[in-house]
């Protein structure tokens, strides 16, 4: 008896020293951005965009040119999946992207490039971005990408802290032990635009949408890291109102939330309106812990 | 059992009797000392007459009869001092307590002697009851009931028209009527309404006014009484009222709603919420979830707003 008890013990712990070690070796995997890029299981006929770690996670955006379709993989080490299950977490978002990617698309062999960092960021005009400087100070502020005078119809942008955003989610009450349904409030993102790690609304420092009416076609201009990337659809017939851009809105944007609030925010959205009689800026954000923010500040002389 | 064992019997049963009688004698007590504070002539004999004695007058006295498990039953008494003291008398079942507040302000038009507290007589309601009884010239009347909260308030443009002005400000002392320190006037008794949000009408109103090159007056304004005083020289540009009068004619819509600080108005213009960063970031350092707006008019006739809200939610993929 006493034997066949040793036997169990001797097992039981090899048995957990084998998972663990599964456990680990999936962890160290994520240490190559190549291993991180075939676990994802991203099909040959799409073409990297985008790629971003941080801690215990990749994530590789997509592109694919016959059907402009935009994809998010994320792949994640959870110490219990990994543990028990032995694999890591995978997940895939898609979205029928707002313009053209493909002069973003990358040589997956820039992957090998990469050199272990807690945080990393992979942009076709930027190459890798690490640690600290992932920040947003690499993206076009307002000022940038439009100028005071320019007419325009409207005018975006979105934020992400963490996170490659591509797609519209939902806002839903928390989650409850008691209510087996839930109420949801409203949406935020902004469908089919890829909206890169790392922001500054005080410097205005986001990925910017500029829409411009001509003729009866609606421009849309997306500014990325030293890229811009146009499309142009048929503009319907209400959008016939447009504003003429004067830069009291850059202002506002710095003074829009209280410094207090910013560094907890995960991702955010911004309207912008700027004309010659009034300026505002308005907005969704959200925060940790089931906590999601509105913003709203306007400087004008006409009263509405 | 034996005879120690009956004596130790004996004495726990005696001292659990004693105990009964203490906690039955003690509860009486209660119930006697609470019913007396429902008649006036004994809360003014036993709590305030030896302020009468010291030439106190009665400004106002908030009774309060609430049941949050047993009947809770106090007095705020308001009194003035006219060598400018303001003092507030708080009077429940446990004792009395009081505050002092030194003020600029003559208090003695709507102040009453002391002793006609008496007249209010025995209160037979049963239930809740929250009244306030203000004091004017030869009567009191109830400002405040359980039913209507405080239903009267004064419109910012009645103390706007036609006057120059240094500051005008409406105040409040969290959601109740109390006394509060305010700057330049010193005590203030300030009524505070249970429902009136509305940044140009309110029940308390602060005034400040150029007087002489050494003095300005100072001014607290009711609904239908006011009381002045005279501080030294404030060092604030003075501006002619008419002038906001018809900006916030112009801009009505965008005064009108979210007072939670207050409404403030000097020389550069009029701030609903002057402070509403500092109250939001407050609220959201101590883990709330704070929402709250601000509107700036600017005497040039620009408006500004700002406003941003916190709520509980997580997203889903749509």
């Amino acid at each position: 008896m006493t034997g066949l008890r040793k036997v169990l013990k001797t097992l039981l712990l090899i048995v957990l020293l084998v998972l663990g070690m599964r456990a680990a070796y999936l962890k160290y995997e994520l240490r190559s951005a190549v291993v991180a890029y075939e676990r994802a299981g991203v099909p040959e006929n799409e073409t990297l965009v985008a790629a971003y770690h941080h801690g215990n996670t990749w994530q590789f955006s997509t592109y694919i040119d016959g059907n402009g379709i935009l994809r998010v993989y994320t792949v994640e080490w959870k110490p219990l999946p990994a543990f028990i299950l032995g694999r890591l977490g995978r997940k895939v978002e898609r979205a029928e992207a707002l313009v053209n990617y493909s002069p973003l698309a990358m040589n997956v062999s820039l992957l090998r490039n990469y050199r272990p960092h807690r945080t990393a960021f992979l942009f076709k005009t930027l190459g890798w971005v690490y640690g600290d400087r992932v920040n947003g100070s690499y993206l076009p502020a307002l000022s940038d990408v439009i100028k005071p005078g320019e007419v325009y119809y409207s005018i975006e942008g979105t934020g992400s802290k963490d996170r490659i955003w591509i797609k519209t989610k939902t806002i839903c009450d928390p989650p409850s032990i008691f209510a087996h349904d839930y109420v949801c409030r409203g949406f935020i993102g902004y469908e089919g635009l890829l909206t890169i790690p790392g922001y500054s609304l005080e410097s205005g420092q986001m990925v910017w949408v500029v829409k411009k009416l001509q003729g009866d076609r609606l421009n849309i201009t997306v500014f990325y890291p030293g890229i811009s990337l146009s499309t142009a659809i048929k503009a319907k017939r209400c959008m016939n109102e447009t504003m003429t851009f004067t830069g009291k809105s850059v202002q506002l944007l710095r003074e829009a939330i209280p410094k207090v609030v910013l560094p907890d925010i995960t991702y955010i959205q911004v309207w912008v309106s700027d004309d010659s009689g009034n300026a505002s800026v308005e907005g969704i954000f959200l925060l940790p812990n089931y906590r999601y923010g509105t913003f709203e500040e306007s400087l004008g002389s006409d009263g509405s | 059992m034996g005879v120690e064992g009956e004596s130790v019997l004996k004495a726990l049963i005696v001292l659990g009797l004693i105990i009964v009688a203490m906690g039955y004698l003690s509860h009486s007590g209660t119930s006697s000392s609470g019913s007396s504070l429902l008649n006036s002539t004994y809360v003014y004999e036993n709590y305030l007459e030896p302020y009468d004695e010291e030439g106190y007058r009665l400004l106002a006295a908030h009774l309060r009869i609430w049941h949050p498990s047993e009947t809770v039953i106090e007095w705020k008494v308001y009194l003035y001092h006219p060598n400018g003291t303001l003092v507030f008398v708080h009077i429940t079942e446990d004792g009395a307590s009081s505050r002092k507040y030194s003020t600029s302000l003559d208090y003695s038009s709507i102040s009453m002697p002391l002793s006609a507290l008496k007249n209010l007589g025995v209160v037979e309601e049963k239930g809740y009851v929250n009244r306030l009884y203000f004091l004017n010239e030869t009567e009191y009347r109830i400002m405040e009931d359980e039913y209507k909260g405080i239903a009267r308030c004064r419109n910012i443009t009645s103390l706007l028209s036609g006057r120059s002005l240094k500051l005008l400000r409406g105040v409040k002392v969290g959601g109740e009527t109390g006394l509060m320190d305010i700057r330049p006037a010193g005590g203030v008794f300030v009524i505070t309404g249970s429902y009136s949000y509305r940044p140009l009408c309110r029940e308390t109103w602060l005034v400040v006014e150029p007087y002489n090159e050494t003095h300005d007056r100072v001014g607290v304004i009711y609904p239908d009484a006011a009381v002045w005083g005279l501080v030294p020289f404030q060092n604030l540009p003075v501006f002619n009222g008419s002038d906001y009068v018809r900006l916030m004619r112009r801009f009505s819509e965008k005064l009108s709603w979210g007072d939670v600080e207050g409404t403030l108005i000097n020389a550069t213009g009029i701030y609903v919420n002057p402070h509403a960063k500092e109250i939001f970031e407050r609220g959201y350092r101590r883990g709330s979830l704070p929402g709250i707006s601000g509107v700036v008019v600017f005497r040039n006739g620009t408006v500004k707003t700002w406003g941003v809200w916190i709520n509980r939610g997580r997203v889903l993929d749509s």
